[in-house]
């Protein structure tokens, strides 16, 4: 059967024959599916789930086996494909056979090293088939709307995270409360009157410039803590405070305070931790549904002192938690009685720590605990499972190493053997003078950032210029076939550049013309509000596959005649 | 009776006379012609069946199979036109000066015509793969013109360098089997389908390459891999091949069978070519070529000049090797005016004046019973080879 298709082949289609390319994507197509199981099979249990999964391949060891395959078949593929080379025996070969060559062997080669994506969409379809996208969303909205519960870490149940109001709180504390100590903060301490008395009317021209919400600033909680004696730590930095220092002595600055803002009470931390603080969203599902969305749900809960509802809630997350293997304790108490503390519910518990020593018994003893940040990671994954995992740089990179093997080994078929080593060690040597000259000339010079930037660019093109010159002499003039190919094989291999080389110099361009100097005297640009560097950042993946689509067009055009021209050339 | 007809009966001759390898790649060229498939396939057949003998006395079988193929590829007729024979290399004024070293070639003319087989020869390093490499584009000129006139116009220079056939003397390494390659160039020559496979296959029984048809390209020996060579240029309908040396390294029954079938093939009814061959062998290259090139130190030596010389001289050149004396040699020719006596490489080469014949020269070493192991009348050769 093989030999059958083969003969047919080699009678009929001699380029698809020389090049194997049947038997190439069959091969890979297979090879492919074997990694799309592999992702597919790679994952067993909701456990995998509570980190990143979507690097299994990398971290799995996958890669090196995609990486020994690639190279296994790039071996064996090339030993056959190089068997013949009807170009090299000068047959007649028409442009667009040469075309078709190329682009034979650039898809083999995108599909020789890109195991990666096929091993990755397996997995995904597999994480994806885990759960529906409607039950995920339901899922994922109970767990947003339980993630206030689970106190993980003190620090989201700070007043400067609200992001909704609070009746409780914000009864205790005025707007204007919170500007006068707001006005106060800044315009206290004058250079040459020190304590600086603010007229109660004058703060008012402040008002636009107070950050809103209002309760989020950190005045709100400085005004709250003297509502709340009772949660009162300890007193912070007492020796700073105790010695002299330049607001005055302690006594000073007491009698200062307390003559604008007797409720102030700054050197005395406390715990006000509390639940209607919480305001994030870390599994997103829609624009609507965000962290405010869900702080607004939570303070309707606490407000009306809903005990059921929160429980149903919690409830419902733990069902979820079984169902991915995500670690919970409650034997101590039960999760709602760690959270349920109205009116203000203050948080006294973080349930993240799940081990605590036990000096009595000296051993670790597990601790009541509920791992939101695994069943975050798990609704991350799932959610990312039911879309791209792979950014679309990534498939695009894989589309230049596949352009850079395939220009490789096309420049390889088409000139000769010693053309090409030559090209290639060439080029390393080129590298490094072109390295040389550009630190000598930054040595020597008094050059800026930018300035280093543009001079590399600038000697790349000069170097690109200067090969398409002996490209293009010696090949009109049938002089020196040997330098005439090996400057047409830089020509062509550096095209690639040519395009992303513009546009980098075009963006040094805006940078410098957006420079601005800050009050301070630094110096920094406004480039990336421009609009053609926003429309360049928004469409870079677009213009990676125009350079390709531009290379291929000049592969078509440019290069194929001129290695027709090059190869009919006389050897002296 | 027309050239094809008349080749026909040649064949048919050969096969009458026992002569079965003659006949059968003579066959070969008839059905060739023809460019008929039905032909082809009977070719094979013929073929498939004569290498599957087993007994050695099945000759007249073998005869009277072939008379009847021959009688099939009588009646499929040969497709050609009687096309005069013109220049389809024409070369005016040209030279070579390497960049480094002193040596020049030319300039020169030098032309050749379809179907003319053109010998090169000369000493080594006299510029003859430089000739024939200028005249394959391999080479660019210093000076003068080469004109290609093909019978079809080419477009490019890449094209024109697919016409020319270029065989350099260490034959450029290939790889894959005999099969396989050939394959690959017919299709490449848009020569698809079963045509591309009878075609393939005729080629290689015509080249006495039938058994090696599986064997890959590195496993063949020297000569072998030379007549595989001519088979794949062949494939390739070139207007002109350029030859470099071909007999190097070939022993003397597959040097003579090589220039032989050059000879036949360059004059193909259907695909007639040029050839022009390099070669150290100036007796065997004489013998089979319409026209010879002297290159002397890069120089063209006039071919009219030599003529002209030899005919005014009308001497007789003998070479021979001989058990006897250089004196006796002397006291002997002395008697039919021996003129000079040179002995070179273990041969001697003697000169008589016009009008001896070399019978006389026979008669005198017959009659003294020397042992004569070879002799050769090499102004008569001369004569031929510059008459023309």
């Amino acid at each position: 059967m093989i030999k059958r298709i083969n003969k047919y082949l080699l009678e009929n289609y001699p380029l698809i024959w020389n090049t194997r390319v049947v038997w190439m994507l069959i091969i890979l197509c297979f090879a492919h599916l074997i990694f799309y199981l592999a992702g597919f099979l790679s994952y067993y249990s909701p456990n995998q789930l509570h980190s990143y999964i979507f690097d299994n391949y990398f971290s799995g060891g996958f890669i090196w086996i995609g990486i020994l395959l690639s190279i296994l078949i790039f071996i064996l593929w090339l030993n056959q494909y190089f068997k013949q080379n009807a170009f090299k025996l000068y047959y007649p070969k028409s442009n667009g056979s040469l075309f078709l060559e190329f682009i034979i062997v650039f898809v083999v080669c995108f599909f020789s090293i890109s195991f990666y994506l096929s091993y990755t969409e397996g997995l995904r379809q597999r994480i994806s088939g885990i759960v529906s996208t409607d039950e995920l969303y339901k899922e994922a909205d109970i767990v947003n709307k339980t993630a206030a519960f689970t106190v993980q870490n003190s620090y989201y149940y700070t007043c400067t995270n609200r992001c909704v109001p609070a009746l409780v709180f914000d009864t205790l504390v005025s707007e204007d409360e919170v500007l006068e100590l707001y006005v106060w903060n800044i315009t206290r301490y004058d250079y040459d009157q020190n304590w600086k008395n603010v007229d109660p009317e004058e703060y008012m021209l402040y008002r636009d410039s107070l950050p809103q919400p209002y309760y989020s600033n950190h005045e709100f909680e400085e005004l709250l803590k003297v509502n709340f004696p009772q949660r009162r730590i300890s007193n912070v930095d007492q020796d700073y405070y105790d010695d002299d220092n330049e607001y005055g002595t302690d006594e000073e600055i007491a009698v200062q305070e307390k003559l604008y803002l007797g409720k102030y009470d700054k050197n005395t931390q406390y715990n006000l931790y509390s639940l209607y603080n919480y305001c994030a969203c870390l599994t997103m599902v829609d624009s609507v549904k965000n962290a405010e969305y869900y702080a607004k749900h939570t303070a309707g809960l606490l407000e009306n002192q809903n005990k059921d509802s929160i429980q149903k809630i919690i409830s419902s997350y733990l069902q979820i938690a079984d169902k991915y293997k995500i670690s919970y304790k409650f034997t101590e108490k039960q999760w709602i009685d760690y959270i349920y503390n109205p009116p203000y519910y203050f948080v006294d518990h973080e349930l993240y720590y799940n081990e605590e020593y036990d000096q009595y018994n000296r051993r670790y003893k597990i601790r009541d605990h509920v791992y939101h940040y695994n069943m975050e990671t798990t609704m991350d994954n799932l959610l990312k499972s039911k879309n791209n995992v792979i950014p679309s740089e990534g498939i695009l990179l894989f589309f230049y190493l596949a352009l850079f093997f395939a220009i490789l080994i096309y420049t390889f078929r088409t000139t000769t053997f010693r053309t090409w080593i030559i090209s290639f060690v060439g080029l390393m040597a080129l590298l490094f003078v072109f390295l040389a000259v550009y630190f000598f000339i930054n040595i020597s010079g008094n050059f800026g950032y930018n300035s280093q930037d543009s001079l590399l660019i600038a000697q790349t093109f000069v170097f690109i210029f200067i090969f398409w010159i002996f490209t293009v002499l010696g090949i009109a003039k049938r002089r020196n076939k040997l330098i005439t190919g090996v400057a047409l094989n830089w020509s062509i291999w550096t095209f690639p550049l040519i395009i992303p080389l513009i546009i980098t110099r075009y963006v040094i361009f805006l940078r410098n013309s957006y420079n601005v100097c800050d009050e301070y005297g630094y110096e920094y640009s406004l480039y990336y509000q421009d609009s053609h560097y926003i429309w360049i950042n928004n469409n870079i993946v677009e213009l990676g596959y125009f350079n390709i689509l531009l290379f291929l067009l000049f592969i078509l055009i440019v290069a194929i005649p001129l290695l027709k021209k090059w190869k009919a050339m006389s050897e002296e | 009776m027309d050239t094809f007809e008349q080749r026909l009966s040649e064949t048919s001759q050969f096969y009458q006379d026992g002569d079965l390898n003659l006949g059968f790649r003579r066959l070969i060229d008839c059905a060739l012609d023809t460019g008929n498939m039905d032909i082809f396939k009977s070719v094979l057949e013929f073929t498939d069946w004569r290498y599957n003998l087993s007994e050695e006395g099945a000759g007249s079988e073998e005869i009277s199979k072939a008379i009847d193929l021959l009688e099939k590829i009588n009646k499929a007729k040969a497709i050609y036109t009687d096309a005069p024979l013109k220049d389809i290399i024409k070369a005016e004024g040209i030279s070579k000066k390497y960049k480094k070293g002193n040596f020049t070639l030319g300039p020169l003319d030098v032309s050749v015509s379809n179907s003319e087989m053109v010998g090169l020869v000369g000493e080594n390093g006299n510029g003859k793969t430089t000739l024939l490499r200028l005249l394959g584009g391999e080479l660019g000129l210093t000076s003068g013109t080469i004109e290609y006139n093909f019978p079809k116009s080419y477009k490019n220079q890449y094209e024109l360098r697919t016409r020319l056939v270029y065989i350099p003397q260490r034959i450029n390494r290939l790889r894959g089997s005999l099969m396989e390659n050939l394959q690959f160039t017919l299709s490449q020559h848009e020569i698809h389908g079963e045509e591309n496979e009878l075609m393939a296959l005729t080629l290689l029984a015509r080249m006495g390459l039938w058994q090696y048809k599986k064997m890959d390209w590195g496993r063949l020996s020297s000569g072998y891999k030379m007549r595989f060579e001519l088979a794949r240029t062949l494939l390739r309908k070139p207007e002109v091949l350029l030859l470099d040396e071909p007999l190097a390294n070939l022993d003397i029954l597959a040097q003579q069978i090589i220039l032989e079938d050059l000879r036949f093939l360059s004059g193909s009814l259907l695909n007639p070519f040029g050839v022009i061959l390099s070669s150290q062998q100036l007796y065997e290259v004489e013998k089979v070529s319409d026209k010879i090139i002297f290159l002397n130190e890069g120089r063209l030596v006039n071919q009219s000049n030599k003529q002209e010389k030899e005919e005014e001289a009308g001497s007789l050149i003998i070479e021979f090797d001989a058990n006897i004396t250089r004196d006796q040699l002397k006291e002997l020719f002395n008697q039919i005016g021996l003129e000079k006596l040179h002995f070179n490489g273990g041969n001697y080469i003697a000169y008589f004046p016009e009008g001896v014949n070399i019978s006389e020269v026979m008669y005198l070493l017959g009659k003294e019973k020397v042992q004569v192991s070879y002799i050769r009348d090499i102004s008569k050769s001369s004569r031929r080879f510059f008459i023309d």
